[in-house]
């Protein structure tokens, strides 16, 4: 064998962070599994298995493109950069640094989305968001609030050790089967797993219960069961007393949660409450797991509020085995958050609102002063495109206009930008709408750190070169912002992360050799011989007073119901093939041959109602747009509801645009639609 | 060794059949899902007397030590064997002619086997692999009496070794 | 029709009724004999030792009613009796494909290496009572009917109740 090495890497798709090696030798790179890995132990989901796919996939761009009349023609990456550092220094000159908007990327390393932002913040201007957006930014502020930490208390393997896990709004069986893993040990030892959900799923088939509530009532149901606990008095007294604040409000809030009156508005029978309720009150340890069933509703700051609320009554936290666990979706989404890719919050979750912390970044970054308060997010980019408040927008890696909700009125309020930039490895959708596009290097052909949904911050090493002249997303910021004028002089990214620990306290020990063990280190880490911290509140709250806030919340019902006209609820979700958008899943043969088309889920008494048999092609319309679809009927949905997965960019076209009002996510999991043969009736 | 599947655990993400075409270029195990309400891994049994093996006339399949043998280069494409195959786990591949699980001979445990999240399919003897589910099986029952008779259950070190 | 029940609070773990097992099945049945055979015989029966709640557990074949190892079978292999609900094995049907041993969530199918086939509880279709059950010292297996075994249970646990009652008229 001439030149066969194994170089570790971290999974570029879902945020568990599981490592696995890629061989490099004569024949392309292959997959190895890495069996000592503390996350996945060498198991990988399809996507995972698939991963490699991407990287010699002759979809990838190889050249900086620009959009001309006769189409995109190839142009060096010395005009590509002087056009947009010329395009940025137009639109601050006419119209300020707040006509630019700046997309960061949940792909992207620590260290390219904390320059990426460092960038839009020195050039003066606040809209700097990311995909996090739309999945966990209800997360952000309700932990913030209720725990004073915005993010999984415990590590994916501690769920092995939980006597009840009860998941929520979440299909981990399918779409972070490593979660399975530890879930079914736990079941192993004895645990009971109560799940929560609309659908019947691959993880609903292992749970010892099973709630198939009505589409967004989580709030409610977590109400009654805090009704329940409080009434049967299987609350946690000490901790409520010794640890937290705001018990009272709560005993008031969910005193009209009874369960007949709950069981009224779930749709679950009322002893089936009250058995979760005392399952998970009265297990040893109980973990909460959820995702985008909580959060991606209008209410969805509300949701998690609820669920933290339920964890802190219990005291089911701070414990091993205990916690809660928000599944995130992308590979660095909780890096990309902890870099200050949000409007909301500068590096190290530093709220845009307080000018005093600010100031220490201003003077750590020594610039002069940085932009205060709320950005444009994700979601309002597109409007202010369309009222001309924003002019110029970069986007790295990110499919927008396929993932943002109601997509296709995104797609025309784009097209009033003066100029776009976007920056990936494929040719999305959105990039095909840019009038400049930069090719990047896939995660295995650049190096710098991932953090994971348990908050393991890993260092992925560079395994091979980029296709044609991708460059890494970091050598694109530095070479741009030398363009613009700004004092980026780094060698690399191990600096950076440097720089980043001096900025962010919880990143403080983590240095590049730290990060490169197996495994890496679980933030926060304070100092350079901590040994990371994998469960969180074990002795205190960072919120203020060091204790947790016990916030009530009401039940509210979705944005939309079903109406005469729309007599049918649309939700959304994934299936075990694909990645959020499809744009690196959607090119994967492996992928595409077992989940080619997009597909709308009903159950056979809706298919009889509209004349619909399995495997028809299905037209579903909501408000907002019309989409077809391959007919499944199956008994996985309840009579009313129908199911699309969102990988496809037909159903954010069908997608609700209500949005919360605190974390600003749209709705994405309810809205009322009608299908086939419904159309024209009415 | 033997590969075992445990169809309790399957989560039917698909990790195996992609796994699977990974290394051998099309996939030789398929996952069926049952009525929405479960879902079973198929694949290649090496069933000892194999039916497979016994009908195959050109010595294409053989029986060896712990697995029945596939070799491309002796079979005829006569299909007797996908008749003779109680569980369809071998047929005609789209390209690459006839396909049936090899075990992997170049690795020491099937991709199969690394790659399944949920650990439903298992590598192992046959012995090791009952009493799993034994053990698994006599720790509910035990469970139930440490319980009613008021015993604490002693709780089990970071990372849940389960009773394997 | 009588079956194999377990009392696991009564079970020592002894493992008499392992070794009764290998006796019953082998060619000799006699425990010197068996040990001197050619392929040692195989039990069917297992105890089985629960570290985490320090109990030992006799795990027996419940010859379930529809059992999943028979509707599995490709080869009817396994058969069920329809009246006395015995699940036989005919080894001479067995292709070694151990369906029955994943599909199984007793691990009561266990594998005889020599013979290439599958072993598992037979109820002692020569003997009157199981050998496991005879062997066994503190009685935690019994050979009942199940409503004779509730039964039993019943009146131990009205035993108690009356002794509770009585103790209570004396105070």
């Amino acid at each position: 064998m001439a030149d066969e090495r194994l170089v570790p890497t971290v999974c570029p798709y879902c945020a568990l962070g599981c490592g696995f090696y890629i061989k490099i030798n004569e024949g392309g790179p292959m997959i190895e599994y890495m069996l000592d890995h503390p996350t996945n132990e060498g198991s990988l989901c399809a996507k995972g298995n698939a991963s490699m796919e991407i990287i010699n996939h002759p979809d990838r761009l190889r050249h900086p493109l620009k959009k001309t009349e006769a189409g995109w023609s190839r142009i060096s990456w010395d005009e590509a950069l002087a056009t947009v550092a010329g395009k940025i220094g137009e639109t601050v000159r006419d119209h300020g640094p707040d006509a630019l908007g700046f997309l960061g990327s949940a792909k992207s390393t620590n260290e390219e989305n904390y320059l990426f932002q460092k960038m839009a913040r020195t050039l003066g201007s606040k809209n700097v968001d990311c995909c996090a957006r739309r999945c966990h930014s209800p997360t952000i502020p309700a932990f913030k609030r209720a725990l004073g930490a915005s993010c999984m208390t415990n590590p994916i393997s501690d769920l092995a050790n939980s006597d009840c896990i009860f998941v929520i709004g979440s299909n981990f069986a399918e779409n972070h089967p490593i979660v399975a893993r530890w879930a079914l040990r736990a079941k192993d030892r004895g645990a009971k797993i109560v799940v929560a959900d609309p659908r019947i799923t691959p993880t609903t088939w292992h749970a010892d219960l099973h709630l198939q509530i009505k589409l967004g009532t989580d709030v409610a149901l977590l109400n009654g069961m805090m009704n329940v606990i409080i009434d049967e008095g299987l609350w946690d007294r000490k901790f409520v007393a010794d640890r937290t604040v705001g018990f009272e409000a709560l005993v008031d809030k969910v005193a009209g949660y009874t369960p007949d009156k709950v069981s009224g508005i779930i749709g679950s029978t009322p002893e089936a409450i009250v058995r979760a309720a005392r399952i998970y009150a009265g297990s040893d340890s109980s973990a909460i797991v959820y995702s985008m069933g909580i959060t991606q509703h209008s209410h969805g700051t509300n949701n998690v509020t609820a669920c933290a609320d339920l964890a802190l009554l219990t005291g089911q936290l701070g414990r091993s085995g205990a916690g809660l666990y928000p599944l995130r979706g992308q590979n660095n989404v909780q890096g990309a958050c902890d870099m200050g890719v949000l409007a909301d919050f500068y590096p190290g979750s530093v709220s845009v609102h307080d000018p005093r912390a600010v100031q220490l970044i201003e003077e750590a970054w020594g610039t002069g002063p940085l932009p205060m308060g709320m950005g444009m997010t994700a979601e309002t980019m597109p409007v202010a495109a369309a009222s001309g408040n924003l002019r110029f927008l970069y986007i790295i890696g990110e499919d927008l206009v396929n993932s943002d909700s109601s997509s296709s009125r995104g797609r025309r309020e784009l097209e009033s930008l003066d100029f776009m930039v976007v920056q990936d490895i494929f040719m999305t959708d959105t990039a095909e709408m840019a009038d400049l596009v930069l090719p990047a290097a896939a995660w295995a052909e650049k190096e710098g750190t991932f953090t994971s949904s348990e908050r393991r911050v890993q260092w992925s090493p560079k395994a091979l070169d980029p296709p044609g002249e991708a460059r890494s997303d970091l050598s694109t910021i530095l070479d741009l912002a030398r363009l613009l004028g700004l004092d980026f002089d780094y060698a690399g990214p191990e600096e950076v992360l440097a720089e980043i620990g001096r900025v962010v306290p919880s990143y403080a020990g983590i240095s590049m050799a730290r990060a490169e063990e197996r495994g890496g280190v679980i933030w926060p880490c304070p100092f350079q011989d901590h040994p990371g911290t994998p469960i969180l509140h074990q002795e205190g709250f960072t919120a203020p007073g060091g204790k947790a806030r016990i916030v009530p919340v009401d039940y509210l019902p979705p944005a939309e119901e079903a109406t005469l006209d729309y007599p049918l609820l649309l939700t959304t979700g994934r299936e075990a093939l694909h990645h959020n958008a499809g744009s690196m899943t959607r090119r994967s043969f492996s992928l595409m041959k077992r989940a080619p088309e997009l597909f709308v889920e009903m159950n056979p008494l809706d298919a009889d109602r509209w004349s619909i048999i399995a495997d028809d092609l299905v037209e579903v319309e909501t408000r907002r747009g019309a989409a077809w679809a391959r007919a499944r009927v199956t008994t996985r949905q309840e009579e009313g509801v129908i199911f699309m997965p969102f990988h496809f960019p037909e159903t954010n076209m069908l997608t609700s645009d209500v949005i919360d009002p605190e974390a600003r996510i749209p709705e994405f999991k309810v809205a009322a639609c009608r299908i086939g043969s419904m159309k024209g009736v009415i | 060794m033997y590969l075992y599947v445990d169809i309790d655990r399957c989560i039917y993400c698909h990790a195996c059949e992609i796994a699977c075409e990974r290394v051998h270029g099309e996939s030789r195990i398929s996952l069926e899902a049952v009525r929405d309400r479960a879902c079973v891994p198929v694949l290649c049994h090496h069933c000892d007397p194999a039916p497979c093996a016994a009908v195959c006339s050109g010595g294409a399949l053989t029986q060896g030590e712990s697995s029945v043998i596939f070799e491309a280069e002796e079979c005829t494409r006569c299909g007797l064997c996908i008749i003779a195959c109680p569980f369809g786990a071998v047929y005609l591949g789209e390209a690459d002619g006839l396909q049936k699980c090899d075990l992997c001979p170049e690795m020491e445990v099937p991709a199969c086997v690394l790659t399944c999240p949920a650990e439903a399919l298992v590598w192992g003897d046959g012995v090791e692999r009952t009493g799993v589910l034994r053990r698994r099986a006599a720790g509910r029952v035990a469970q139930y009496y440490a319980e009613s008779s008021g015993r604490d259950r002693i709780s089990m070190p970071q990372g849940g070794a389960g009773y394997e | 029709m009588k079956e194999i029940l377990i009392r696991p609070e009564r079970c020592m773990g002894c493992r008499s009724c392992e070794i009764a097992c290998a006796v019953e099945h082998s060619r000799s049945k006699s425990l010197f004999g068996a040990v001197a055979e050619k392929s040692p015989p195989k039990k069917r029966i297992y105890v089985e030792f629960v570290p985490e709640c320090v109990i030992s557990v006799p795990m027996v074949c419940h010859h379930c009613e529809d059992a999943s190892c028979v509707s599995v079978c490709p080869t009817g292999a396994l058969r069920q009796d329809g009246i006395v609900r015995v699940v036989t094995h005919d080894i001479e049907a067995c292709i070694g494909c151990w369906t029955c041993t994943s599909v199984c969530s007793y691990g009561m199918i266990g594998r005889n290496r020599e013979q290439r086939v599958a072993i598992k509880c037979d109820w002692c279709p020569d003997r009157e009572s199981p050998a496991c059950v005879s062997a066994c010292p503190t009685g935690a297996l019994v050979y009942k009917e199940v409503d004779e075994f509730s039964g039993s249970k019943r009146a131990m646990a009205a035993l108690k109740l009356a002794q509770g009652v009585t103790s209570a008229e004396i105070r």
